[in-house]
């Protein structure tokens, strides 16, 4: 090999002769090429810097949430076999198929409206009805005509995000989700207070007349857990008879096709 | 059989029998160099959770038709190579235009070095973002696969459906950028100190 090739064929093992991962023919190929050249060697240099910036990959990462992953493997496992592995992104609503954007979210609603007549007072079943009727109103309204950004036919639409926000701007979040909550009647504060410390929540309005709360999530930049993730947290929460996100203040994430418990 | 001392392959097989434990398990270890790798490529925070689950749903699908003839980590980027390619894809914005994405450095690093190292160390990382940024996807792969993930360029190859050479290719374009960054950095450290 000319010394002209040599340098070329060192140069460019470089990176992967820094990282330890090189034959060992080519690391001897490296290492004598290195003695005599001045311009490899800076680049070995390079190379260890690039690699002490950018840190261990596993150190940059948050780590995963327990209830994110358990409610992550519900919904696949809930997704069975597929038919076609291409279909996977737009298979993978956690209905299990296709949705047709206007289904009314049915899981949500009568479940709100079961703990609610299970649970403790009128006033706050009266109020389960209602708000429940308000959720399948917005929730139902603007998916079952036609919308402005409705998407085309072939719009991916995924686990985690049912819909595509196609008008959404990267980066431009919202200050933090709103919620409408209504809490057992009999809750302590105290437990109330952890029930919205643990997902970061803080009241705004309410309660009003009818114990309704609205709460406004505001995790740590970073931190936030996916907002399905915090309503299904709540909802298993027994003290907590009714949680929907307020449409607009962010995009649910397929409240409507959870999973049985 | 159910232990954590299960290595990859023996979960990978679980998870082909059904077993959801399995998956929890194997998400669980790589959730953290997944988040950080489709982070890297795709540089679209709201984009990563949206791959890193259509990656597991993959993984949960095609777990027993993986055959076994590379590494299950180099199977698994692969899979997660393509899905970030293609979120990039359906989401049809130049990933390169976003310049509001945090720099890696932002994003959680706890740092044990000194404050002055800290700083230097930001500021480095913060000009190797931003030459980073300007990188095409394919690029960025390779950059992070390299240095963050130390793989080789074999395993690279495998991961990016490429051959070797193309990895070396993408390679040279990618330290001639960064390099500059890293020059144009030196530059004006020089003038400030005069």
């Amino acid at each position: 090999m000319t010394a002209v090739a040599d340098h070329q064929t060192a140069w460019e093992l470089i990176p992967w002769y820094v990282n330890g991962t090189l034959e060992a023919a080519e690391r001897r190929l490296v290492e004598r090429h290195l003695e005599g050249c001045s311009e490899c060697r800076a680049e070995v240099e390079l190379c260890r810097g690039l690699i002490d910036a950018g840190g261990r990959a596993e150190d940059l990462a948050p780590a995963p949430h327990p209830a994110q992953l358990d409610r992550l493997v519900e919904r696949i496992v809930a997704e069975g076999e597929p038919p076609e592995p291409e279909r996977l992104a737009v298979e993978a609503d956690a209905g299990g198929g296709p949705v047709p954007s206007g289904r009314p979210p049915r899981r949500a609603l009568s479940r709100a409206l079961a703990s609610g007549l299970r649970g403790p007072g009128r006033l706050a079943a009266a109020a389960l009805v209602i708000l429940a009727a308000g959720a399948a109103g917005y929730l139902l309204g603007p998916r079952s005509g036609p919308e402005p950004e409705a998407p085309p036919p072939a719009e991916y639409r995924t686990l985690s995000r049912p819909e595509a926000p196609s008008g959404s701007l990267p980066g431009a979040r919202p200050a933090g989700p709103l919620l409408r909550v209504v809490f057992a009647p009999e809750a302590p504060e105290r437990e109330i207070r952890g029930i919205l410390l643990a997902v970061g929540g803080t009241v705004v309005d309410g309660p009003s007349s009818l114990g309704v709360y609205t709460v406004r999530l505001d995790a740590a930049p970073g931190r936030e857990e996916p907002l399905p993730v915090v309503l299904d947290h709540m909802r298993r929460e027994p003290r907590v008879l009714f949680v929907e996100a307020i449409e607009g203040s962010d995009s649910e994430g397929g409240e409507s096709a959870e999973p049985p418990p | 059989m159910a232990h954590e001392t299960d290595s990859d392959q023996d979960l990978l097989r679980r998870i082909g029998s059904r077993e959801p434990s399995a998956l929890r398990e194997l998400y669980e270890r790589y959730y953290r160099r997944l988040f950080s790798y489709v982070f890297k490529i795709t540089r679209r925070p709201e984009l990563v959770e949206e791959v890193l689950n259509d990656v597991m749903l993959a993984v949960w699908r095609q777990a027993d038709g993986f055959a076994g003839r590379s590494r299950v980590s180099t199977w698994i980027f692969g899979i997660a190579y393509r899905q970030s390619m293609k979120s990039l894809r359906r989401d049809r914005r130049e990933p390169s235009a976003e310049p509001g994405a945090p720099e890696p450095d932002e994003l959680a690093s706890p740092d044990r070095a000194d404050p002055e190292r800290r700083a230097a160390r930001r500021e480095l990382a913060a000009v190797l973002g931003r030459a980073m940024a300007t990188l095409p996807p394919e690029q960025r792969s390779v950059v992070e696969l390299t240095f963050q993930h130390g793989l080789s360029y074999r395993e690279i190859a495998a991961i990016m459906g490429c051959p070797p050479g193309t990895v070396k290719t993408r390679m040279f374009h990618a330290r001639r950028r960064l390099r500059a960054a890293l020059d144009a950095l030196d530059d004006l450290g020089r003038r400030e100190a005069e």
